[in-house]
């Protein structure tokens, strides 16, 4: 993933100096050396993302039994269901909720991890656990923790008079597909804030500390702006992650439910095709998602291409 | 404008580390001292014992009549300027150096009065709109000094500030960080490791070594009468020669040769009979065939000759020894190889250590 390893390195890359000796002279060997790369992209991207296309122009008849083109209808149909853009809007809070929480938490451990100065090993790697956990796996943690009969969470709640059923409720739903979500993504956000965090050098630190600013100040004015390239970087990632990485959550936790409280687009894309069947109008939306990561891409790249400008 | 005083301060770091010992010494209103010493003898721990961001293990240390041990950096009413400057990249000059007023209080008008007194003492009044990233290092480095003065601290700090730059800005910048030192009053601690810059810059030096101030005098006190061979040897360059002799009675015996030495006749320190002796590189001179010899003649093998212009230095071997010998002759000299070569040593140039303690033997 080269987007990612860009925005890690990008305030150590800034220095290299771009003036490469070629390493290659024949002119195969290269080509020879991506071909494994190009294959995958091809086989695993390029072809399903061709057949997206193609089926969503086409509709099928509710049987499956014959097939029609029909030019751009599943778009037209798409864009006027109320429906596609309740969902939308679902998404959008979804997403704002989980790269808010996940990002201010994580955010907050970092600076904490880069204090710590006995057993930072341990505190790091235990912070970079959830990582390694499936999505699914994570939603039905956090689902067991939080279920109204036996969660453990749930029943805490109640003791404190407060009644918790997200199968009911569809804000409670809401939040818990956000925590779950958000908790899975804070490892990665962790340790991209830490890097940052200790790219800054002690110096700065100290002569703000000689120019009168406590730590507070010293966050808000010197640590926060000069961690501002890994911020943004992070926030991309967080809202794709939220936008298109969270199926299995949903799926696991609420099934979009209850009503519609948690379908978002992905999981929209999901039920109508698999579920109802609608492989055309499944496919349109798969394409409407598909521009939506380009257009992400192509804002982060711009942006880490010019690096930032203090 | 204060006074400093150190009471037996002490460094140990949490890994059990000892950086700075029982170092003790007052600071006049308005001196500039500067710490000087090998790499890792504790010179930046000490520094930063004065400022407040390193713990101060043992000890006291007072600015004015105030204990500062526990006060907070922000408090103790200094300015630090930084080895590799600090400065905050994300502001440009002039937001630089109001930093520290802005988180002093003070109002808008008042913080732009004193950035631009300070900016016009640099001539940074062209550069005040710039990022550091913009600057040359010369340039970053009087942003750096432009941050120490515009808050008119009571104590400068200064950690190896000139060491980042070419030689030629080296020597400029020393000038400036002098004459702008005198014009403010302002007490200052220097750290460097340069020579040149100790000795230039300080009304009195500290040598450390291994986390003890080995001595602390006036640049010319120390260069005249080092206290131990490890000063001696540091100080000055190239760096004074040593012999291995004895002294008894006011005869110094170096190998075969005998000197005599009449106002060492009863020495007032204690000492052994064997000693370290000391000759430093510039106090021999070569004797004009014809005229009469005064001092102590000695013979060196020249090896290699390095023209320095000025001077010429000429490494070699004291002959009928192996003792590794350096002078610094004035003017050229075309030294043929192996050549050897008759000088003079004024017996009152000689430095003597005793070999057991380590300590100068003072003539009477
Ligand atoms: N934070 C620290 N923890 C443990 N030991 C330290 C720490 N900082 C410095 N030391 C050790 O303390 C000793 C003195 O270090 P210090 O930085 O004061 O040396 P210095 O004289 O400034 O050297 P230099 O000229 O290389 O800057 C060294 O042996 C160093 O390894
Ligand atoms: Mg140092």
């Amino acid at each position: 993933m080269p987007r990612l390893v860009r925005g890690a390195g990008h305030f150590v890359m800034s220095n290299i100096s771009s003036e490469r000796v070629p390493a290659f002279d024949s002119h195969w060997l290269p080509w020879l050396l991506v071909l494994p790369q190009l294959l995958i992209t091809l086989v695993f991207f390029i072809w399903p993302a061709a057949q997206a296309v193609w089926q969503s122009f086409l509709m099928e008849d509710a049987f499956g039994l014959s097939t029609e083109f029909v030019g751009l209808e599943n778009y037209q149909l798409l864009f006027t269901d109320p429906g596609y853009y309740k969902t939308l809007w679902t998404t959008v809070i979804f997403s704002a909720g989980v790269t808010a929480l996940s990002m201010g938490l994580s955010l907050t451990l970092a600076v904490m991890a880069d204090q710590v100065v006995r057993g930072a090993q341990v505190y790091k790697t235990l912070l970079i656990w959830p990582y390694a956990v499936a999505p699914a796996i994570a939603g039905v943690l956090w689902l067991f923790m939080f279920h109204p009969t036996v969660g453990v969470l749930a029943y805490l709640l109640d003791q404190l008079g407060y009644e918790w059923n997200h199968f009911l409720n569809g804000d409670q739903a809401m939040l818990l597909v956000i925590i779950a979500s958000a908790w899975k993504q804070i490892s990665y956000n962790f340790l991209f804030f830490l890097a940052g965090l200790q790219a800054i050098p002690r110096s700065l630190h100290e002569a703000a500390a000689i120019d009168g600013a406590g730590p507070l100040r010293r966050f808000i004015t010197i640590t926060f702006p000069l961690l501002s390239p890994t911020t943004f970087f992070l926030l991309v990632i967080n809202v794709v992650y939220a936008f298109f990485e969270t199926f299995g959550v949903i799926h696991a936790v609420t099934q979009g439910g209850p009503g519609d409280a948690t379908r978002t687009l992905v999981y929209n894309v999901y039920d109508d095709g698999f579920v109802g069947l609608d492989l055309g109008g499944s496919a349109a939306q798969s394409v409407v998602l598909m521009l939506l990561v380009g257009a992400l891409t192509v804002v982060q790249f711009r942006y880490v291409e010019r690096r930032v400008q203090y | 404008m204060a006074t400093l005083t150190l009471d037996q301060l002490n460094k140990t770091y949490d890994n059990g580390q000892v950086a700075v010992q029982g170092l003790s010494m007052d600071i006049a209103d308005g001196e500039f001292i500067v710490i000087v010493g090998p790499s890792g003898c504790g010179k930046s721990s000490l520094l930063r014992m004065l400022a407040g961001l390193e713990r101060i293990s043992a000890g006291e240390l007072k600015i004015g009549d105030q204990r500062v041990n526990e006060l907070e950096p922000a408090k103790r009413d200094i300015a630090m300027v930084f080895q590799n400057y600090a400065l905050y990249p994300h502001m440009s000059v002039y937001d630089n150096m109001a930093y520290g007023l802005k988180n002093r209080g003070f109002d808008k008008a008042e913080i732009k009065r004193c950035v631009e007194a300070a900016a016009e003492t640099l001539q940074l009044e062209q550069l005040l709109t710039r990022k550091p990233r913009q600057l040359s290092g010369g340039q970053r480095q009087r942003v750096a000094m432009g941050r120490a003065i515009v808050r008119n601290p009571q104590v400068f700090l200064f950690d190896e500030p000139l060491s980042n730059l070419d030689a030629k800005l080296r020597v400029q910048m020393r000038i400036e960080i002098k004459r702008l030192q005198r014009e403010l009053g302002t007490t200052a601690v220097y750290v460097t490791h340069d020579q040149v810059e100790a000795m230039t810059l300080a009304d009195r030096l500290v040598v450390m070594r291994n986390g003890v101030a080995e001595q602390i005098g006036t640049p010319m006190e120390i260069y005249n009468r080092p206290a131990t061979p490890f000063v001696a040897g540091f100080i000055g360059s190239p760096a004074m020669n040593f012999l291995d002799g004895s002294l008894a009675r006011g005869q110094l015996s170096i190998g075969e040769r005998q000197i005599q030495l009449p106002e060492y006749a009863n020495a007032c320190t204690e000492f052994n009979e064997r000693v370290q002796v000391g000759i430093r590189p510039e106090h021999l001179h070569r004797i004009i065939p014809g005229q009469p010899v005064e001092g102590v003649p000695l013979e060196v093998d020249v090896q290699l000759a390095e023209p320095l212009g000025a001077d010429t230095l000429l490494h070699g071997r004291l002959a009928g020894t192996d003792n590794q010998f350096t002078l610094r002759l004035r003017g050229e000299y075309v030294a043929a190889d192996e050549e050897r070569i008759a000088l003079s040593l004024d017996p009152s140039q000689l430095h003597l250590f005793d070999k057991q303690s380590g300590q100068r033997i003072e003539p009477c």
